[in-house]
């Protein structure tokens, strides 16, 4: 009677397998419904630990152990990711090895954003968000760093790239005003890249978008600063700044506006 | 030594090496192949041996599965070593016309298990911690500990640090507690001996526990790189900082190979699970073998998988590098 009943189960099971016809993708997502609650605790223990008396590689690695086990747990590699990046734990002091290092981290890091956009489904924007900012956070921190990324465009660069794939993945008011309150910086990036008519392109990008923004008096004042700034890099005579100069939003512009 | 090896402890060692031989080499080989499934390759190219410590699940699953697996076999085995086994009375009689000390062979079969437990996972713990990328040279970790009042809250202010005796060192390795910013500026600290800097940049600190590395110019120091007290002085910045016991490490140079390193673990391991079955010999002499078992395995687990006890940090050491001695 046993052995009737296990050869039934056996049966039965192949017969599933055959049916189901599972692929690599689901074997693993099984191993992974199997080991997680063995494993998470451990995982999450030696997070801990990395980060109360390891480095930030470490800590980043015992990371990566955890989003494996929690695939779709965006925060979690948004975390991560910023932790590893903007923590220079190192023993160089020399500024260049501080920059190639930050450089090594920061690809890492963008690349890490990346693979997990996969498993992400409907969260995928908070990562694509994360990884437009992070590149200019890093720049702030880390001197030296926006000139190691020129071959990317730089952070402004970068950040445009993702905030476009932002604005596709999540088409909505906030996202698009999100970049577009960021083009004038954008455009300073390539003033100073020496792409004057891509630096001018944008601002007129900036305009033409600013007329879809919801707040439609701030947008209006904002084009206003945009076109003046516009005005004056094409050579316009007559153009007053003083109200861009006086404007904080301004200000990554203002060593351009001499 | 014939005599010996068909005692007590050549048939612990002999029956336990039938079960843990191949479960070891099992559990290292799931080991292994987790570890190359789960590393990121991304990070392993730049900084592989700084993040080796991760991997301390993998070396630890199958040094623990050997423990496990030894201890099992010995409680089971040896008759004497719980109540009412069968042909526990038998060798009592013996022993006790025999032996000098009537134990019951209980020590002999504890030295077996103890002896195949090292004999099997030192070699483990030495390849492995080769494959997981174990920084292959281990250095000291010195502690100072702070004189007077651990603080440092005010630019200018200095605290001295000592050590317990000069020592070689080539880094100081710094990871303070922060309060309450009173402002935007991370707090540098100069590392200082006589009051001459013994780094070139002094480090910065933002937030709390953040680990903070200095190497020194032997050149610099007093003792042409022997270093026995220092000080550090807040050069400016609005964290204060508190210096808990253990905070301030001084680093000695990279003279240790990481293998030595690896057996002394393994050795730790080992002594570890002699005093598993030292307590289960004892609580054997007025209990069975599911008491006395199930006694053995919470011990097993909290020493192995709940983190008391020492092995869970010379498993960790050996893999960051820090010398275990």
């Amino acid at each position: 009677m046993f052995a009737y009943r296990k050869t039934c189960s056996a049966l039965l099971m192949i017969a599933a397998a055959v049916v189901v016809q599972p692929g690599s993708s689901d074997l693993r997502e099984f191993a992974g419904w199997l080991l997680r609650p063995a494993r998470l605790p451990y995982a999450w223990q030696g997070r801990m630990a990395a980060a109360a008396s390891g480095d930030s590689a470490e800590a980043f690695a015992r990371g990566q152990q955890i989003v494996q086990l929690l695939p779709g747990w965006t925060g979690g590699h948004i975390a991560f990711v910023y932790r590893y990046v903007l923590q220079d734990d190192t023993a160089r002091h020399a500024a260049d090895d501080v920059a190639a290092a930050a450089e090594r981290r920061l690809r890492a890091g963008l690349l890490w954003l990346d693979a997990a956009r996969s498993d992400a489904n409907s969260r995928e924007f908070e990562l694509v968000e994360s990884a437009a900012f992070l590149p200019d956070i890093a720049c702030r921190n880390f001197p030296g760093l926006a000139d190691r990324l020129a071959d990317l465009g730089g952070p402004t660069g970068i950040a445009d790239r993702y905030l476009q794939e932002a604005e596709r993945l999540s088409p909505t008011a906030e996202v698009r005003e999100m970049r577009l309150w960021f083009l004038p910086k954008l455009a300073a990036a390539l003033m100073e890249a020496g792409s004057r008519q891509q630096a001018l392109q944008t601002l007129d990008l900036a305009v033409r978008r600013a007329r879809e923004a919801r707040d439609t008096e701030l947008a209006t004042e904002w084009a206003e600063r945009v076109t003046e700034v516009a005005r004056h890099w094409r050579g316009e005579p007559g153009v007053d700044l003083a109200a861009v100069r006086a404007d904080p939003r301004f200000a990554s512009l203002l060593h351009l506006l001499r | 030594m014939t005599r010996i090896w068909r005692g007590p402890f050549g048939i612990a060692f002999r029956h336990g090496l039938r079960l843990a031989g191949p479960v070891s080499l099992f559990a290292a080989l799931i080991a292994v192949a987790v570890h190359a499934a789960t590393a990121d390759p991304e990070l392993a190219a730049g900084a592989a041996a700084a993040a080796s410590a991760a991997a301390s699940p993998w070396l630890t699953l199958p040094l623990a599965a050997a423990a496990l697996c030894i201890l099992l076999r010995t409680l089971q085995l040896w008759p004497t070593m719980t109540l009412r086994q069968s042909g526990r009375d038998a060798i009592q009689r013996v022993t006790a016309a025999r032996a000098v000390l009537p134990t019951g062979g209980r020590f002999a079969a504890i030295g077996g298990a103890i002896a195949l437990q090292l004999l099997l996972t030192a070699p483990l713990a030495v390849a492995l911690t080769w494959w997981f990328d174990a920084p292959p040279v281990a250095r000291r970790h010195h502690v100072a500990a702070a004189v007077g009042p651990p603080v440092l809250d005010g630019v200018g202010q200095t605290l001295a640090f000592a050590l317990a005796a000069p020592v070689p060192v080539e880094a100081i390795w710094i990871r303070a507690d922060a309060a309450i910013p009173t402002g935007p500026a991370p707090t540098s600290i100069e590392i200082l001996q006589d009051g001459q800097a013994l780094s070139d940049r002094p480090l910065t600190i933002a937030e709390s526990r953040q680990l903070a590395r200095a190497p020194i110019d032997p050149g610099r120091t007093a003792g042409s790189g022997m270093l026995a007290t220092f000080s550090l002085r807040h050069a400016g910045g609005d964290v204060p900082l508190l210096f808990r016991p253990g905070s301030v490490v001084a680093i000695g140079p990279s003279d240790r190979t990481t293998w030595i390193n690896a057996l002394m673990l393994s050795a730790l391991a080992t002594g570890a699970s002699a005093a598993i079955l030292l307590a289960c010999a004892l609580l054997g002499l007025g209990a069975g073998i599911a008491t006395v078992t199930t006694a053995g395995c919470a011990l097993w687990f909290l020493l192995w998988l709940g983190s008391v006890g020492p092995v869970d940090d010379a498993i960790l050491a050996v893999l960051r590098g820090r010398w275990l001695w």
